[in-house]
């Protein structure tokens, strides 16, 4: 099972993640944190969604890129992966690559993960919608990003847009 | 007329070829080609592409529309923009304004408007 869950900035797509997990029947549940620590700033991001988590018991690795190559402790456990959004920044501007093959090698990590649990969550963003053009790089950002939600979507068993807190069934 | 709107990059043009090759429709797309107003194309893909070019080319966003609407299209699709910050240039708010005036009418006189979020179409109406 795969469940994709968008949402804008804020908009409680995490909390709702967390649950979705929590509520799946499993004696191990990770958590796959792809979001690196840069400055104060992102140091506070990481500690408040520490702290959402505390009591929840996830088993947290972080894996900042490279999905294809993490290798789980545990067969058959659950496991939520945030955020997408993150991950395709870390694989296009460290990994590097052209958007096929970027766009492949997270397709390659996500059935590799798919394989080593019986549930998949995973958490992405809604970027798309500001009307404002970028510079080069951030407009293939917003390209890619895109191209894999559109793809996750389609693997997907159950996809979800949270609207402040509220879960909106697209799939 | 359906109308598919929905954030950049999810799959409306995509969606919106599928259809119109099944019915066999004309298509100019805003990203390809600049606007036409003699084309008689069924499918119009991209819309605000052309607003953003009338904004910034100083041309006539009225006759723009009128033509839009004179030989009323099946199938358009057209960005949503409106989710972010006023943006600082003048320009830039007028191309937001537009499209987002644009979408309007086009969402009253549509039959069936599709808002495409991850390439997955839900009906907003009827």
């Amino acid at each position: 099972m795969m469940h994709l869950i968008t949402g804008g900035s804020a908009s409680g797509k995490s909390a709702y993640a967390e649950q979705q997990l929590l509520e799946l029947p499993s004696p191990v549940r990770y958590y796959v944190a792809t979001m690196q620590p840069w400055g104060e700033e992102g140091r506070q991001r990481v500690a408040r969604h520490r702290a959402m988590r505390a009591d929840k018991q996830f088993h947290t690795i972080e894996c900042y890129s490279q999905l294809e190559q993490l290798v789980l402790p545990e067969d058959n456990g659950v496991l939520l992966l945030e955020c997408m959004s993150n991950l395709a920044a870390n694989e296009q501007f460290e990994v590097g690559g052209s958007d096929a093959q970027i766009c492949d090698r997270i397709g390659q990590g996500i059935r590799h993960l798919q394989k080593q649990t019986k549930h998949i969550i995973i958490v992405t963003n809604e970027v798309f919608s500001d009307g404002c053009r970028y510079d080069a790089d951030t407009e293939r950002y917003i390209r890619l990003l895109g191209q894999i939600n559109v793809r996750l979507a389609e693997l997907a068993d159950q996809v979800t847009e949270v609207v402040y807190g509220l879960p909106i069934q697209l799939k | 007329m359906i109308l598919i709107i929905g954030g950049r990059c999810q799959g409306k043009a995509a969606y919106a070829r599928r259809l119109a090759e099944e019915k066999g429709y004309r298509i100019l797309d805003g990203q390809q080609e600049a606007w036409q107003p003699d084309t008689k194309a069924q499918v119009l893909l991209n819309v605000q592409e052309w607003i953003r070019q009338a904004v910034y080319d100083g041309g006539d966003l009225q006759k723009l529309e009128e033509s839009l609407f004179f030989d009323m299209p099946e199938l358009v699709t057209l960005d949503e923009v409106g989710y972010g910050i006023v943006p600082l240039e003048k320009k830039e708010r007028e191309y937001r304004e537009a499209v987002g005036h644009l979408g309007q009418r086009l969402a009253a006189e549509a039959d069936t408007v599709l808002r495409m979020v991850c390439g997955i179409p839900t009906s907003i109406k009827p």
